[in-house]
């Protein structure tokens, strides 16, 4: 009857997908809404507390080069491409009749295969470069001086000082060991002896270090000027990292904690990730040396592929919102 | 069980027009970030090209483009719920019903 | 020949003897895997039962010494503590919701009915169920180690909210937080502990998802599958696209507690004389995201149940389920609304009133589907050939309790009204009706019911229906006064109800309430001795003790082996098929229907 054995391809049940492919997919979906919560929150916090007055640090204030965002973007759509080709070459492996073609595009998929892991590398190591930049800064969470609410009724003067106290040693540090131009050095001498009388403000010292126009400008706003800034005799302070940008001095970055720790979570996540696929990919070229990479390897493969480009997404949406936005 | 799997996914070229694309999109976005700063216009070009660029890179080398409609039901009601859920929270934070709307921060005492 | 019948043969002909440590302790099976969860859970499931009872002895006789504890406290008198109070009872409900019912409902039922009733060998990847349990081993040790360590554990509420949970420790202030004791290392603890639970979760569900819709057994359409089997793929979708955003949440907390970050904790926060010196968070940005995760989390806690409760009612009605698209699709809607609805529980937080607006017409619009499943219970039971034996005794209770649970949350729904009962005892009332009263009885139901498909023995009968008169009397006793109470004024998680002018008339509700539950929780012993004792002595059953319909009392004999079914069964129909078959009233799903009743349309 309708039940009998041919008809048994009929019934089958379920989504004409592989078992694979289908939970895949359903464990994607689940990490679209872990970003999307990791998006969200930065979202929220970005918008949430800064204001006009002290807002949220711009890439020049926490030595954030756009450009390597751009450069990182660039290697990862790259290892998008590759990771996709080597898919292609091995459904065209399978599909292909001839032995000698099919080597071939088994050859070529490895390539490819190694090209995806090359970059992934290449990428993994240009974080790591930007990373470097921010530890030598201490832009880290919980390390950056923020001095925006020193002398607001309330708070604690402990932050402000543990500043000044930061900040001394590091001119002490430039008055003797120099490396800066001589202009910066006196500069650097002047604050010293102004720190050691005990005549300044964590504002005031902040002032002298960035300058007032610099504290102005567009790409470095700051905070809180001091009052004396409306009044009309007023002529602008100017700042050591004016006169030499290189002076390693650290400065206040309102919200520069928050900033921090929203990059590292975002980026560290997605850096976590892109290892978790660079150590698939490796596992499967270490199988290619041992001959057991093949047509067989074409759902792994892409399997594989719809995971690194989930990464990618994750990360065409993180570099706006991180660099450009 | 047999996985029939023949689909007509994309050809090579058809991923390298894409990759050319994406390229293109990301160069967009640099170059509309350096002329126009940061600004609620440039804001908005940037993510509308980020959307683009992953819509590309879903549709066609993740070749949703073929599957959809395998797997829209799994993705499309989430991705509502999570879009949704951003707006919420947003509403919350950044449309915040302030009582003090200028001060920076609360006042203790 | 049959492609997948010769795959299930295959399977069995290369089947060896595995070793004790593979076929019992690491095993893949998912039947194994299911009893392997039921056991811990309900070995948490006394741990909170027992936490319970310290907070009910503390709330009816707040100056008295606590028996068996008092040496610990003997510098405050023998009496405990605030901060232990407050450690009670975060971790009984930490306990209860993510060691007990979650992992009841969805690992031991998931699991075990899963592949049984959609006929199906095994799940679709054995090697990750085994991992989605065992994930849960090392949660179990940091949630255990965290009672020990200095500072005690977790003591925020299970609900953790910022900025008391999140403060970091200062530095050199050693793991002691400055915010409260308990809100230092065991809140690490108590975070990480839930990282696991959450992640053995995701696997599990995407690996359900995966196994309903794509291994069911030919014939076995959607809309063949019992309501148990829905409701499991229901609540596995919730489990897996609400899960991420609770693991951001936990995440973003514990980077704010080790590494300085201050996601939670905004500008000017003090805590006494001490102050973090950098902010810029937002407290209700915690709120947010954990309550969207937990609340479809307590949908995660109840339509298993109801599933479940829905095939036991028809199986002892001996009637089809009333209404069974009806059921699914108000499954389905009371799931998806449970996305849009959490801000209910941040009424009072001060979030946007607008958004309050939002969520209550969502909330309210939950009673609707609620309320079908309710109507569809009582139309199944009704002209039915009612057979009371302790599975069904349960499933009544618990369609009963749930009304009434389902009603206190009405109230709780309506802005105007919470805002005057939040965080006082009718929302524990509400909790603990659905909870306990619905949840819990759902569980026991499904025990007494699948015990013999899963040791192959009967549970006494007897000592079931003392079980559920006694738990039934008592757990009203215990938490009907709840509501009461709360409408009095009686807050939430205050340890000393004397303290204050409105409370202190609660006293003797409360001393009530707590000898109810001290009664209570010694009638679980009866459930656990027939537990154990049917274990080994049980009866032996037969393969379909109750003559139900559903694929997985085709198989065993009366436990099924590995690989579930000799031959791929072959689904003619769906499970609610009762009526006239000769000597028999039910049909299952692998038999034609019988010529004197003409195949249903379905």
């Amino acid at each position: 009857m309708a039940h009998d054995a041919a008809d048994h391809s009929k019934l089958h049940m379920g989504l004409p997908l592989p078992n694979g492919k289908l939970s895949l997919w359903i464990f994607l979906v689940t990490e679209i809404t872990f970003f999307a919560a990791l998006i969200g929150t930065y979202m929220l916090l970005r918008n949430g507390q800064p204001t006009g007055a002290t807002p949220w640090p711009s890439p020049h204030d926490v030595h954030l080069a756009e450009w390597i965002g751009a450069f990182n973007t660039f290697v990862l759509i790259c290892s998008s491409l590759s990771i996709v080709l080597c898919h292609w070459c091995l459904h065209e492996a399978r599909k292909a009749s001839d032995e000698t073609q099919k080597k071939s595009l088994v050859r070529k998929a490895t390539l490819y295969l190694g090209v995806t892991l090359a970059l992934g590398i290449v990428f993994l190591g240009v974080k790591a470069v930007e990373y470097k930049a921010k530890f030598d800064h201490e832009i880290l969470p919980g390390r950056v001086f923020e001095i925006k609410n020193d002398g607001v009724q309330g708070y604690d003067s402990q932050p402000g000082q543990k500043f000044i106290r930061h900040v001394k040693g590091q001119l002490e540090h430039i008055v003797k060991d120099g490396g800066v131009s001589e202009k910066a050095k006196t500069m650097c001498q002047d604050l010293l002896d102004d720190i050691i009388a005990g005549k300044l403000t964590p504002k005031e010292v902040n002032e002298r270090i960035l300058g007032t126009k610099a504290m102005k400008a567009k790409s470095a706003n700051y905070c809180d000027l001091p009052d004396k800034s409306k009044a009309k005799d007023f002529t602008p302070v100017p700042g050591i990292l004016e006169e030499d940008p290189h002076a390693h001095l650290s400065y206040s970055i309102p919200y520069g904690n928050l900033w921090a720790s929203s990059y590292f979570a975002m980026t560290g996540f997605h850096a976590i990730h892109v290892l978790g696929g660079l150590v698939v990919f490796s596992i499967y070229l270490i199988g290619a040396l041992f001959g057991k990479f093949g047509p067989e390897s074409e759902l792994g493969i892409e399997l594989t592929g719809l995971y690194w480009h989930f990464v990618d997404i994750v990360w065409i949406f993180l570099f706006p919102l991180l660099y450009l936005v | 069980m047999t996985d029939e799997h023949e689909h007509a996914g994309p050809s090579f070229q058809a991923y390298m027009y894409v990759f050319y694309a994406l390229c293109v999109c990301t160069a967009l976005s640099f170059v509309v970030n350096f002329a126009l700063g940061h600004n609620l216009t440039s804001a908005g070009i940037i993510m509308f090209v980020a959307i683009i660029k992953a819509t590309l890179v879903a549709g066609i080398f993740m070749h949703l483009k073929f599957d959809w409609g395998k797997l829209y039901c799994i993705i499309l009601p989430v991705c509502i719920v999570t879009v949704m859920m951003v707006i919420i929270l947003s509403i919350d934070t950044t449309l915040a019903w302030h009582a003090y709307p200028d001060s920076a921060v609360p006042l203790i005492k | 020949m049959d492609p997948h019948a010769s795959h299930g043969t295959e399977h069995a002909h290369a089947h060896h003897e595995l070793s004790f440590i593979r076929k019992y302790i690491f095993s893949e099976d998912h039947k194994i895997i299911g009893i392997q969860f039921l056991f811990t859970s309900i070995i948490f499931l006394g741990l909170g039962g027992i936490l319970a009872l310290l907070v009910r002895i503390q709330l009816a006789w707040p100056h008295a010494e606590i028996p068996f504890l008092s040496e610990q406290f003997r510098d405050n008198g023998g009496r405990m503590p605030e901060s232990f109070y407050n450690m009670l009872f975060t971790m009984h409900a930490s306990v209860m919701i993510f060691f007990v019912i979650i992992p009841f409902l969805t690992g031991a039922f998931g699991n075990f009915t899963i592949p049984l009733m959609i006929g199906a060998p095994d799940m679709a990847f054995p090697k990750l169920n085994m991992m989605s349990y065992w994930v849960l081993w090392p949660a179990f040790v940091l949630i255990s180690l965290s009672f020990f360590v200095d500072g005690g554990a977790a003591a925020s509420g299970w609900t953790a909210y910022p900025t008391l949970s999140a403060v970091a420790m200062p530095a050199g202030g050693g793991l002691n937080s400055p915010a409260a004791p308990g809100s230092g290392l065991g809140q690490i603890l108590w975070l990480s502990s839930l990282l696991c639970v959450g992640v053995g979760s995701m696997m599990g569900s995407v690996n359900y998802i995966t196994t309903i819709i794509n291994m069911r057994a030919p014939g076995m359409t959607l809309y063949r599958m019992p309501m148990t089997i829905w409701a499991m793929f229901i609540t596995a979708i919730l489990q897996a696209f609400a899960l991420p955003v609770l693991t951001v949440a936990l995440i973003l907390q514990l980077l704010d507690k080790t590494i300085g970050t201050t996601f939670f904790l905004p500008d000017g926060l003090a805590f006494g004389n001490w102050s973090p010196e950098v902010g810029g968070g937002q407290p209700l940005l915690w709120q947010h995201l954990f309550w969207f995760y937990s609340h479809p989390a307590v949908y995660i806690m109840i339509l298993p149940a109801m599933g479940m409760v829905s095939d036991i009612v028809s199986t002892f009605s001996r009637r089809p389920l009333f209404g069974y698209r009806a059921m699914i699709y108000s499954i389905a809607g009371i799931a998806g609304l449970g996305f849009i609805v959490w801000g209910h529980h941040m009424f009072q937080s001060g979030m946007d009133p607008r958004l309050g607006t939002g969520f209550m017409i969502a909330t309210m619009m939950i009673a609707l589907p609620s309320a079908v499943k309710v109507f569809n219970w009582m139309g199944t039971i009704f002209r039915g050939n009612l057979q009371f034996t302790t599975p069904m005794l349960f499933a009544l209770g618990f369609v009963s309790l749930f009304i009434i649970g389902g009603l206190s949350g009405i109230f709780m729904a309506a802005t105007p009204v919470d805002i005057y009962i939040h965080d006082t005892y009718f929302i524990v009332a509400h909790i603990h009706y659905v909870l306990f009263t619905s949840s819990l009885f759902g569980i026991f139901a499904a025990i007494y019911y699948w015990f013999p498909k899963m040791f192959g023995r009967m549970m006494n009968d007897n000592l079931g229906k003392v079980h559920f008169t006694l738990t039934f009397i008592f757990g009203n006793c215990t938490f009907f006064p709840m509501h009461m109470v709360g409408v009095m004024g009686l807050r939430r998680r205050i340890p000393d109800v004397t303290a204050g002018v409105l409370e202190n008339n609660t006293l003797a509700l409360n001393q009530f309430m707590s000898i109810s539950a001290l009664i209570l929780g010694t009638v679980q012993l009866i459930f656990l001795f027939n537990f154990l004792y049917s274990l080994f002595f049980g009866p032996k059953a037969t393969r379909n003790p109750w003559n139900a319909n559903t694929l997985e009392w085709t198989t065993g004999d009366p436990v099924p082996g590995h690989g579930n079914f000799d031959t791929v069964p072959i689904v003619h129909h769906g499970p609610y098929v009762y009526g006239e078959f000769g000597a028999k009233d039910s049909c299952l799903q692998t038999e034609k229907g019988d010529g004197t009743m003409a195949a249903p349309a379905h």
